[in-house]
């Protein structure tokens, strides 16, 4: 992946950083969703 | 690469979606998957994090040219030449017009401020070699005991309570102490021309006039070609928002171009030559009200002619009152009857508000005999403007005839500006017009920078359309500036993107 980023440009840089934290932010809601199931 | 991460992510979120919850090892076989995800994916937000950091590493190592700060101190000693200006009196070469204008504004708000604005008016007073005592406040003993109490340094708290107990015994107490200064400066007045006169000599020993009003200029060009020029003030200028990324797409910057020019005219000298000549055509429609006024006073010069002698007999004859109705008062004892202190406080407070008329009308007098001395009908507008910016009194108080609805900070903004902007500059409109023609002014600035390949229509210098010429041709400029600066728009776009998903980021 290294290697690839560094031939993007900023644009499209910056739209990877915010689409890995989107994901990021989705995977943190999914396992909350686990875990109050897991409470319940 | 974004497509390839997108239908990862999509894969990722199908089989998450189908993963069973429905026992406690399902749970955590479908907590252990999605944490597993997650490691993964911060080692690629490491990895972008990584990639972006080192395209915008260059900025974080930008610093300001340290030449600009040595020139503007340069810029700062060549303000030597505002005490021998032409275009004012020594009363304005001391700032006591500004001082008294502020006085006067903040006698009713905030005693602090009024104290901080007496000392400022005594060091005038001390820096032209006159050094105030008690005695040379002589209209009243509350007032001479409180300038004493400044005199000594005393606290603001102190001072507050001082004053405090005097103002049921004379509520004038701010008004007096303003028009006391008013009198001590005519009763000084040749002895601080002298001052300044002597201070002139000595620096025409070493230098000429000339030199300094050149350097002045000079020094003020290279000053704004370096902070141009400077890649960190233009970053900055981005952080700050003063400048918006959205405004330098190259394809907007492109049309903006094709408004204004053709491909042989556009090129960096003719953009500041454009928008030195859209500034000063500005400064004609911005300014019409002052010139209004002042072709106004020209047409009343011949009965104007002894407004000042008149004006400065009766403030003469007021002050005098003042003195023998306070010589009077005082030598009765300290609480006579109420009676007789209630009629002191009436007459006191006419004839002071007699005295602070004169004194208004010999302001006016004394700026119209300048006007006199200095202007005619034949006059530039660069002249006129000269003398308008060295009389703060005047620009003020003209400039809130026009607007009422502005603030006195915005209105000494703006004097501040027109000052510099007058002093330092080279001009090729306003030392060609006079004040009484400006018509077809339009036209002519269009036809002659039509000849040139710029293709300035009329339109757009209409009062409703010059700001956004000028604004347009400023764009142009700060674009190739910062062309010029080396710094890369689409790398400034990342680093605010950046900052701001950072933040984002972190406050999670």
């Amino acid at each position: 992946m290294e290697e690839k980023l560094k031939e993007i440009t900023n644009q499209e840089l910056i739209q990877i950083y915010r689409l890995v934290l989107e994901h990021l932010e989705y995977l943190n809601n999914e396992k909350s969703k686990v875990e109050e199931v897991d409470k319940k | 690469m974004i497509e390839e991460l997108n239908n990862k992510y999509n894969d990722f979120k199908g089989v998450i979606d189908i993963l069973p919850v429905n026992t406690k090892y399902n749970r955590k076989r479908k907590t252990d998957y999605i944490l597993e995800e997650i490691e993964n994916d911060n080692k690629r937000l490491e990895q972008v994090k990584k990639e972006i950091e080192k395209r915008i590493n260059s900025f974080s190592s930008l610093e300001v040219n340290n030449k600009i700060q040595e020139l503007e101190h340069e810029l700062e000693k060549c303000n030597i030449v505002n005490e021998w200006s032409n275009y004012n009196t020594a009363y304005e070469k001391m700032h006591l017009d500004y001082y008294l204008y502020q006085l006067h504004r903040y006698y009713k708000e905030d005693l602090v401020s009024v104290n901080a604005c007496i000392k400022k008016i005594l060091e005038s007073f001390k820096k032209v070699e006159i050094v105030l005592t008690k005695d040379d406040f002589n209209f009243n003993s509350y007032v001479a005991d409180y300038m004493e109490k400044i005199l000594n340094n005393v606290t603001d708290q102190e001072l507050s309570d001082y004053f405090e107990e005097i103002y049921w015994k004379n509520p004038d107490i701010i008004k007096t102490i303003e028009i006391n200064f008013k009198s001590i400066y005519l009763r000084n007045e040749k002895k601080i021309d002298k001052y300044y006169e002597t201070r002139h000599q000595e620096f025409l020993n070493n230098h000429k006039d000339e030199e300094i009003y050149n350097m002045r200029i000079k020094l003020s060009n290279d000053i704004k070609t370096l902070k141009g020029e400077d890649a960190f003030l233009n970053f900055q200028k981005f952080v700050n928002n003063e400048y918006v990324i959205a405004d330098f797409k190259k394809d907007d910057i492109d049309k903006k171009k094709q408004i204004y020019f053709n491909e042989e005219s556009y090129n960096y000298d003719n953009l500041l030559e454009l928008n030195q000549v859209l500034n000063e055509y500005n400064v004609l429609i911005k300014y019409k009200y002052l010139f209004t006024d002042m072709r106004e006073r020209l047409e009343k010069k011949d009965s104007l002619k002894n407004a000042k002698n008149n004006a400065l007999k009766e403030v003469s004859k007021e002050e005098n009152k003042l003195i023998k109705l306070n010589d009077k008062h005082n030598k009765k004892p300290l609480f006579g009857k109420k009676k007789n202190d209630e009629k002191f406080l009436f007459n006191y407070k006419n004839i002071l508000n007699n005295i602070i008329k004169y004194y208004d009308e010999f302001d006016n007098a004394c700026f119209n005999d300048l006007v006199f001395l200095k202007l005619s009908q034949d006059s530039t507008v660069l002249e006129v403007l000269k003398l308008i910016s060295a009389n703060y009194l005047y620009f003020v108080e003209r400039t809130f005839a026009n607007d009422e609805s502005l603030n006195i900070n915005d209105v000494t903004k703006t004097f501040d500006e027109l000052k510099e902007y007058i002093n330092n500059n080279n001009f090729v409109l306003l030392n060609n017009i006079a004040l009484l023609d400006e018509k077809q002014m339009k036209q002519l600035i269009s036809d002659k920078y039509n000849l040139g390949n710029i293709k300035l229509s009329t339109d757009s210098l209409l009062d409703e359309n010059i700001e956004r010429t000028i604004s347009d041709i400023r764009l142009l400029i700060n674009y190739e500036d910062i062309v010029k600066s080396g710094i890369n728009i689409d790398d400034i776009s990342l680093y605010l993107d950046y900052s701001k998903l950072l933040e984002k980021e972190n406050s999670h």
